[in-house]
């Protein structure tokens, strides 16, 4: 009963948005806005699949944020200086940073360094790298094509970037409940000692979802960087913030181990709705901040609460 | 006849499906050195938890001083005068000598830290340990073992203790450390502090006690002065009960050799060499810390071997993790199976097939169908009392979870299994069948280590048996020969 409301109490919360914000201006619900919505989350979204497989591996990777910042600046710098095909400037960027990735992966296998501390090293070297580049100044004059990832419409109504992201979950639905290295991540989220006493090579394990975890950073800075027709040092940043909330939101455990691709999704719904209908209605960014925040420490805690206070209960039934 | 100090009377402690205490009275002098003997799960350690607070019992009384207390709690236990040092220290690391000696408390002015003033306090009282070659600025973790154990006892006099309880304290320590602790405990006895002290070790209880009380399953056994007990009698009456018929028969001849160890070190071992054959169990006996589970270790993998060789079916078996070791045919059901064996917040089906996600995977994708009926066949062969396979791992009794344990390495059909430790907290039906399981696996030519501290049951699965003692192998025993003096013997290093 519990564990069911807690599984829906993302979605729950998503309707009790949606209505609220229905109640309060005509313009949220129609259906300009709601593709609005998606094409708003579908940066965020992409790397919070990223984000949610390293979380609930046990780890967290708070790297991606400025990767995509990164990203964008050396694929935009392809595209306009490299002369190379548009294709394969977008794959060069999304391969550096998956290779980024790897290297958050394996510095924090090797080193049994915290997470926390590598891929915040990381997110500072990414940003120092995307402001070195050009010195700061943003990429212009990037090629007609490459509008279509960010900018782009499937007849004329659905966006592109909606379409990649929906591949994109699917994705990782499909490697969290299908397959072995899904299971793997649950395994060493949870107990790691348990996992390699049961045979999981939990380095590889842990390597390969930092370098998904990249990979989907760049992916995103790619489409970003489509969007805004540019490449940006600062774009990107701080959206790594977004995706952890938007995880936690949705039902993934921060210690790792627990969560589902359900969840990611009502989480980044509830949070793209947030921004968009409190935008909608006119508050001011500083005050959009903050709603964040209460929404994050309001759903942590109601966590927290439920499993303290059920711990309590099977700790009294024991004596 | 000095007066008693405390007198524990009638304590009894029940836990679902075992009495960890039954009605158990101990009484301490004041000025004595008292001695607490038993084997593990004997109840040693949750009588002396009722004294700390940490443990509520449920009959019986405390009587600290003439006065009577039903329980205590931890402040309750520590403002009568009650200290207790445990196997883990309980220092700061990283603070120094004199900050932990104080902690928690207010020396001098009440708001500012006076570090000079502690300094010198710490300095006072280890000199009436006769200690003056340890610096009070210096941090714990920078001591040796022996040393933090003094800051600890340190930390107790300067609480102005009356009853020290000392858990294993020798354990960690090499001789000459173990004969200035010796020293020290003189000087504490001298100045009437009573000490409730716990230890494996026979012949250090002979020097230093003069009272010992024996333990076993959970009661008291005899209170005896040291000059009027023998070394033998003391160890009768620990491991005394009588063999019964909890076991099952085992039909199977032993057959080839499937395992055999060269001179293995490593993890805290030195030198192990012995041989396993198909349908055997092979015992592994002695007493905690002999280097027992790390020898597991090394065959599963788990930690890396320093030397020496081994031979699976005569091909070198050389491992470098679990993951190899079961692609070899090697398991290890571990000793704790709530942070080893298990991930508690799987399913039982998640569990299971661990170890085989790649078998039952194509290009990477689990069956699922498979895995399903694969573990509703295990399920049902090793009666796993759950409501649906689906059911979390934490949601089952031990002796289930420990049944689901098994059914992963059934699942992964291994030629060698090793249990360490496979019925710890587990109820008697549930036992018997695993004993019964374990006779199984031999006779479809399994050959399995086994490790236990319960010294019955080992006699009773055992085909041979193979004695450690502090990392080293110090005695091998054929089926005749066991005996639990005997085995108690090598592994105590007294023979």
């Amino acid at each position: 009963m519990k564990a069911k409301l807690k599984k829906n109490v993302v979605w729950l919360m998503l309707i009790a948005l949606i209505i609220i914000f229905s109640m309060e201006t005509p313009y949220f619900f129609t259906q300009g806005n709601l593709i609005t919505i998606l094409r708003q989350v579908s940066n965020t979204g992409i790397i919070t699949v990223g984000m949610s497989l390293v979380v609930i591996g046990g780890g967290i990777d708070l790297s991606v944020g400025t990767q995509m910042g990164l990203n964008g600046m050396v694929t935009a710098l392809l595209l306009t200086t490299s002369g190379l095909p548009v294709v394969i400037c977008c794959l060069i960027g999304i391969l550096l940073s998956a290779f980024i990735g790897f290297i958050n992966g394996t510095i924090i296998t090797f080193t049994k360094m915290p997470p926390l501390i590598a891929t915040l090293g990381m997110s500072y070297i990414c940003k120092g790298f995307a402001y070195l580049i050009t010195g700061g100044f943003p990429v212009y004059g990037l090629p007609e094509q490459i509008k279509v990832l960010g900018q782009g419409y499937i007849g004329g109504v659905f966006p592109v970037c909606v379409l990649i992201l929906i591949i994109v979950i699917a994705c990782g639905a499909f490697v969290l409940n299908k397959t072995h290295f899904g299971r793997q991540a649950y395994a060493i989220g949870s107990n790691e000692e348990a996992a390699r006493l049961t045979g999981v090579n939990v380095n590889r394990v842990r390597i390969s979802l930092y370098t998904i975890s990249g990979m989907l950073a760049g992916l995103s800075g790619v489409v970003l960087m489509s969007r805004t027709n540019s490449g940006q040092a600062t774009s990107g940043t701080g959206s790594e913030m977004d995706a952890l909330i938007a995880c936690v939101v949705g039902g993934i455990s921060v210690v790792g181990g627990e969560g589902n691709a359900t969840g990611i999704i009502g989480g980044m719904l509830v949070m793209g709705v947030l921004a968009n209908g409190m935008a909608v209605m006119g508050m001011s960014e500083y005050s959009q901040t903050l709603v964040k925040g209460l929404v994050l420490v309001a759903v942590v805690a109601l966590d927290s609460f439920t499993k303290t206070y059920t711990q309590k209960v099977k700790i009294s039934k024991v004596d | 006849m000095a007066e008693t100090i405390l007198d524990l009377k009638n304590i009894t402690k029940i836990y679902p499906g075992v009495k960890a205490l039954d009605s158990v009275s101990f009484d301490l002098h004041q000025g004595e050195i008292h001695a607490l003997i038993g084997e593990n799960g004997a109840g040693k350690s949750t009588l002396i938890k009722t004294l700390s607070g940490a443990v509520i019992p449920d009959a019986g009384k405390i009587c600290f001083e003439g006065v009577d207390y039903m329980s205590m709690t931890p402040q309750l236990s520590k403002s009568l005068g009650i200290e207790i040092i445990y196997q883990e220290f309980n220092l700061m690391p990283s603070l120094s000598v004199a900050e932990n000696i104080f902690m928690g408390e207010r020396i001098g002015s009440k708001t500012i830290f006076n570090r000079v003033i502690i300094e010198k306090k710490t300095k006072e009282i280890f000199a009436t340990m006769g200690i003056n070659d340890i610096d009070p600025h210096k941090p714990v973790k920078e001591l040796s073992v022996a040393y933090m154990q003094l800051v600890e006892i340190a930390r107790s006099l300067s609480k102005n203790v009356k009853v020290l309880v000392m858990d294993e304290p020798t354990a960690p320590l090499t001789e000459d450390e173990v004969e200035i602790l010796f020293d020290i405990i003189g000087k504490l006895k001298k100045k009437g502090v009573s000490i409730i002290f716990i230890s494996h070790r026979l012949k250090e209880i002979f020097r230093i006690a003069d009272r010992v009380t024996v333990m076993r399953d959970g009661k008291k056994i005899e209170t005896n002065k040291i000059e009027q007990i023998t070394r033998e009698k003391l160890i009768k009456s620990m491991v005394g009960r009588e063999l019964n018929n909890t076991y099952p028969q085992k039909e199977c001849s032993i057959g080839e050799e499937i395992l055999r160890l060269e001179n293995v070190s490593g993890n805290g071992d030195k030198n192990i060499s012995f041989a396993l054959h198909k349908g055997e169990i092979l015992g592994l006996a002695g007493l905690v810390g002999a280097g027992r589970t790390e020898l597991a270790r090394l065959l599963f993998g788990a930690d890396p071997m320093e030397g020496g060789r081994v031979f699976l079916e005569n091909e070198i078996y050389n491992i470098k993790s679990p993951k190899q070791a079961i692609e070899k045919g090697v398991g290890l059901i571990p000793e704790d199976r709530k942070t080893q064996g298990l991930i508690l917040n799987f399913s039982i089906i998640w569990n299971t097939t661990m170890p085989i996600l790649k078998q039952i995977s194509k290009i990477g994708i689990i069956d699922k169908k498979r895995e399903a009926v694969l573990v509703k066949k295990l399920v049902k062969e090793l009666i796993i009392k759950t409501p649906s396979e689906k059911q979390i791992v934490s949601n089952l009794s031990g002796g289930n979870q420990q049944k689901v344990v098994l059914a992963k390495w059934l699942a992964a059909n291994c030629k060698v299994l090793i249990f360490d430790e496979p019925t710890r907290g587990i109820d008697v039906g549930a036992k018997y069948e695993i004993y019964k399981l374990m006779n199984k696996l031999c006779e479809e030519g399994v050959g399995i280590i086994m490790i236990s501290s319960d010294m019955e049951e080992l006699i009773a699965m055992s085909d041979r048996m193979i004695v450690l003692c502090e990392g080293e192998q110090s005695g091998q025993l054929a089926k005749n020969d066991f005996s639990q003096e005997i085995i108690l013997a090598y592994a105590s290093g007294s023979k």
